[in-house]
């Protein structure tokens, strides 16, 4: 009787332990794989609504803000109309600093304000295109000199490069090396991610990398 | 017991856990229409869903008791509801209300044009400013492209709403910038003395405007100087003009920048025949020194000065024999120089200190004789700032400005000099507040007083301005206010005792803006009185001159802007309707000026190629036909010129030259070769028949090629 006693509550106690502790883990694990297959603004929409949820329940985790910013910032890339790809961003910078005030050491947090800046050239690419190139490109490289082996600040940067016009130091020739090493970090990343830190990146760093070799 | 103990326990934590309530329903705006993606969760749990397509949600809770259900989605004010948790499913029907803080506050736009890089929404970019095709990076030129103004080509200057150009004034960071435009020969159209790359701000008002801004009776071009540059560069550049070098330095939070340019259009006329007969063609050179302190966070002192010269010399048809040519010569030097400290007296109130001076002489030969004019300014300003919460801003302050003119004639026939000059101290004060209430209405009311030592006046200036949001993009904005002005110095010179002359305007406004599109309309009147009046041109008598002249200006501007229909392309529709008169100077009777054309339209585009790296640029602009005197007529100012056309045309390629990044910028004016002509002058005196003969005014060229290479290093 004893045994069994001790055997349900074992059970009962552990389950109980599992939903406040593990709970987050797994549904962080479950909506960034959901988010990756997004195809849409509104299946985006709906997983920043979850990681905004995860977020406020979860006070002390910077990765809950981290990825409703991003797919913030996803749903800006793939609006069509430019009056509301600013207001997508403004919420993604609120997240995102929201994000920074947990953690303001992580590098993948300037990565992200890096790619929030060169979202806002889309609005206006005269009148935007060489102030935000300039601010992303200052934050990618803060990324990168916090972790060097952080592959998403080199294939940013390699992404500002890439469309910045060649007199002004830029095309696939100059972005190049930096597609390289974002490929090189990619590689070393692969093996030690807990599955909850972010991954997005590899395939379209591969896809510029041969490009850019194609056509140099 | 104690197993009677644990079961009882863990049924109860059994229960805790399999007890689970359902929350469903659906969420829509005010009008009805379905929300689809909003957030929908519990507070501080992970409970919670997102609204499909049809706007319904669901989601099952294993929390108890009250809990609060929250609502958000994008552009809407959140909903909160505490609920209580039985296990019996909850429907609920939920309208979201819009949050008009996303819409940021409404701003008062009526009579407002405004270039700037700070604010989401405004009608023109800094960089609209130089890339515009006929504008030659000269501000008021690019503003002639905006409605509410008129072309007069001879002039080069800006003309709003039926005033004459010395209704405009210019203000760079709150200091009114006295001679702002460059001295020129008659018929020679002149240009502004300041870069549009000085400025990140250009705000035009064509009235209406704030009590800020005073001596101005129809319009005020504001200019905000730059904050601190980006980086230290170093720029060339060789035009067909002539060339020029700047460099910029800068440190952590301090920067200083110097330039050096010489003009000289001998080489250029020599290629290209002009229809002026040119002694010594346009020679200049300017330079500019900048500096730039970061005091503290929000502490900010900026300095400029400018030094101009210029040198010109030119054979004039002579206005009492018009086979006789005069000879006419201009040398002009202009000094200008302005510092500006901003800085927060603790978090409400914000302090703007500025002082500035300004040295200009023009000396003009006429044949032997000799014109020399002197002008100087001294002005000193002092505005605080209180911001009282988010919704009220009132502002106050001071100015002191002193003008000294003196014009030195000599006649070579008498073989006299003669000589008056003038001082007057103007003294201004001015209040204001701004009240922002709901982000849906706006109002700015204030009042300036200015009194004039030398007229020994005052006047009082009421302004008020209003704007109402009339949805998510468009709003309707309402202006009135009186503006006043002293008289122009050529008056001041001989009589003190004149009052300054007043105008009232009345403007309504609309304007959408969406999507990158904009179209505005603004209806307006203007009411004009106690105008300088005179029987005698430059007559010294006093007694020539009084204030009972008047008039008024009505009309319609209509602005059209679309960045998004064709990709690439950018372009904008101005056109303004005009109906004015007035009765001032020597008019025997009301008359519609010269300056003023009835129908005045610009339409320009910007396309830019990415395959070439080039942006090319045309501007349209068209004018109605313009009243001249002719005194071979029996009724006064009834005659008119034909309408002006133009068409310019510009490019700029970005390129590198030696691995640096060079623009190389072509244009051309009048590229169809419009024979324009402005009016006409007539000899003074009749000849023996009785007529009096005449000769046009054209433009100096048929079209005026400009070829610039802008390297930075």
């Amino acid at each position: 009787m004893k045994t069994l006693i001790i055997t349900i509550s074992l059970i009962v106690f552990s389950l109980a332990g599992f939903s406040q502790k593990d709970q987050y883990a797994t549904s962080m694990k479950a909506n960034i794989d959901r988010m990756y297959q997004s195809q849409t603004i509104e299946d985006y929409q709906s997983s920043a609504n979850t990681f905004e949820r995860i977020a406020l329940a979860e006070k002390k985790e910077w990765l809950p803000s981290y990825y409703t910013t991003y797919c913030y910032i996803m749903m800006a890339f793939m609006e069509q109309k430019p009056d509301q790809i600013d207001p997508y961003l403004d919420i993604a910078q609120k997240h995102l600093d929201k994000a920074l005030a947990i953690d303001g050491t992580e590098a993948e947090l300037f990565v992200l304000q890096g790619m929030l800046h060169q979202a806002r050239i889309s609005v206006d690419f005269m009148g935007r295109g060489m102030t935000y190139s300039q601010m992303a490109q200052g934050e990618l490289e803060k990324a990168a000199t916090m972790d060097p082996k952080n592959p998403r600040a080199f294939y940013l940067m390699g992404m500002n490069v890439y469309s910045t016009p060649p007199m002004y130091g830029g095309g696939p020739q100059a972005a190049l090396p930096l597609f390289k090493k974002a490929q090189e970090n990619f590689e070393l990343n692969s093996t030690v991610n807990d599955g909850l830190m972010p991954t997005w990146g590899t395939e379209h760093n591969g896809q510029m990398l041969a490009e850019c070799e194609r056509k140099n | 017991m104690k197993t009677t103990l644990f079961l009882i326990l863990f049924a109860g934590m059994l229960t805790s856990v399999s007890s689970q309530t359902t929350i469903m329903g659906r969420i829509t705006d005010k009008s009805g229409e379905t929300i689809v993606g909003a957030n929908v969760y519990l507070e501080n749990s992970y409970d919670g869903t997102s609204t499909d397509v049809e706007g319904n949600f669901s989601f099952t809770t294993g929390l108890s008791g009250q809990q609060k259900l929250v609502v958000s989605f994008i552009g809407y004010v959140q909903f909160e509801q505490f609920l209580d948790f039985t296990g019996e499913t909850v429907t609920l029907s939920i309208i979201l209300q819009p949050d008009n803080r996303e819409l940021g506050g409404v701003e008062i736009t009526a009579g407002i044009f405004e270039a700037s890089d700070e604010k989401k929404a405004v009608i023109l970019r800094p960089l609209d400013i130089v890339t515009t095709a006929g504008g030659l990076a000269d501000i008021s030129a690019v503003m002639n492209t905006l409605p509410g103004t008129q072309t007069v080509g001879e002039e080069g200057k800006l003309f709003v709403r039926g005033g004459d150009s010395y209704e405009t004034q210019t203000f760079i960071d709150g200091m009114q910038v006295v001679n702002a435009y460059s001295s020129s020969m008659p018929d020679v159209p002149s240009r502004g003395r300041f870069s549009p790359y000085m400025f990140n701000g250009t705000m035009f008002s064509t009235g209406g405007f704030s009590a800020k801004y005073g001596q101005a009776l129809s319009s005020a071009l504001i200019l905000k100087s730059n904050d601190l540059p980006e980086q230290t560069v170093t720029g060339l550049s060789l035009m067909t003009i002539g060339p020029g070098v700047e460099h910029t330095q800068k440190w952590d939070r301090s920067s200083v920048s110097a330039s050096l340019e010489y003009m000289n259009l001998a080489p250029y006329f020599k290629l290209i025949p002009q229809e002026f007969d040119w002694e010594k063609a346009p020679e200049g050179m300017g330079s500019m020194m900048t500096f730039r302190h970061q005091t503290n966070a929000d502490g900010m002192l900026k300095g400029f000065a400018t030094f101009n010269h210029s040198n010109e010399r030119m054979n004039y048809p002579s206005l009492s024999d018009i086979d006789q040519v005069m000879a006419l010569g201009l040398k002009n030097n202009n000094l200008y120089t302005q510092v500006n400290y901003q800085d927060g007296i603790g978090s409400k109130i914000i302090s703007q200190t500025g002082a500035s001076f300004m040295q200009n002489t023009d000396d003009t030969d006429i044949d032997q004789d000799n014109l020399n004019e002197k002008e100087q300014s001294i002005q000193v300003r002092q505005v605080i700032k209180y911001i009282y919460s988010e919704k009220i801003i009132v502002e106050g302050g001071a100015e002191w400005q002193r003008k000294e003119f003196r014009q030195k004639y000599f006649s070579a026939e008498e073989s006299t000099l003669y000589q008056t000059e003038f001082t007057d101290n103007l003294f201004s004060g001015f209040a204001e507040a701004e009240v922002n209430c709901s982000h849906r209405f706006a109002l700015r009311a204030g009042g300036r007083v200015e009194y004039s030592g030398l007229l020994r006046m005052f006047n009082m200036a009421p302004r008020v301005s209003v704007a109402y949001r009339t949805g998510k993009s468009s709003q309707v904005s309402l202006a009135y206010g009186i503006f006043y002005q002293s008289p122009d110095r050529d008056y001041l010179l001989f009589d003190h005792d004149l009052d300054f002359e007043r105008a009232a305007h009345y403007i309504l406004n609309y304007q959408i803006m969406k999507n990158r599109r904009i179209f505005r309309v603004e209806v307006y009147r203007k009411k004009y009185d106690n105008l300088i009046k005179y029987n005698v041109l430059n007559s010294p008598d006093p007694s020539n001159y009084n204030n009972n002249g008047s008039g008024y200006a009505q009309g319609i501007d209509i602005f059209w802007r679309d960045q998004r229909t064709f990709s690439n392309i950018d372009y904008w529709i101005s056109y303004s309707f005009l109906d004015t008169e007035r009765d001032y100077k020597d008019y025997p009777v009301s008359a519609v000026p010269t300056f003023a054309s009835r129908h005045n339209a610009s339409v320009v585009v910007k396309y830019w190629v990415g395959k070439l790296s080039t942006q090319f640029g045309g501007t349209y602009s068209f004018s109605s036909g313009r009243t001249y005197y002719n005194p071979n007529s029996d009724a006064f100012l009834n005659d008119q010129t034909k309408p002006y056309h133009d068409l310019s045309l510009n490019a700029s390629y970005l390129t590198e030259i030696f691995k640096k990044f060079t623009i190389v910028h072509l244009s051309v004016s009048n590229v169809l070769g419009f024979n324009n002509v402005f009016g006409y002058h007539y000899q003074t005196t009749p000849n023996p028949d009785g007529s009096y003969p005449s000769f046009p005014i054209k433009q100096w060229a048929k079209r005026f090629w400009f070829l610039g290479v802008f390297v930075s290093i």
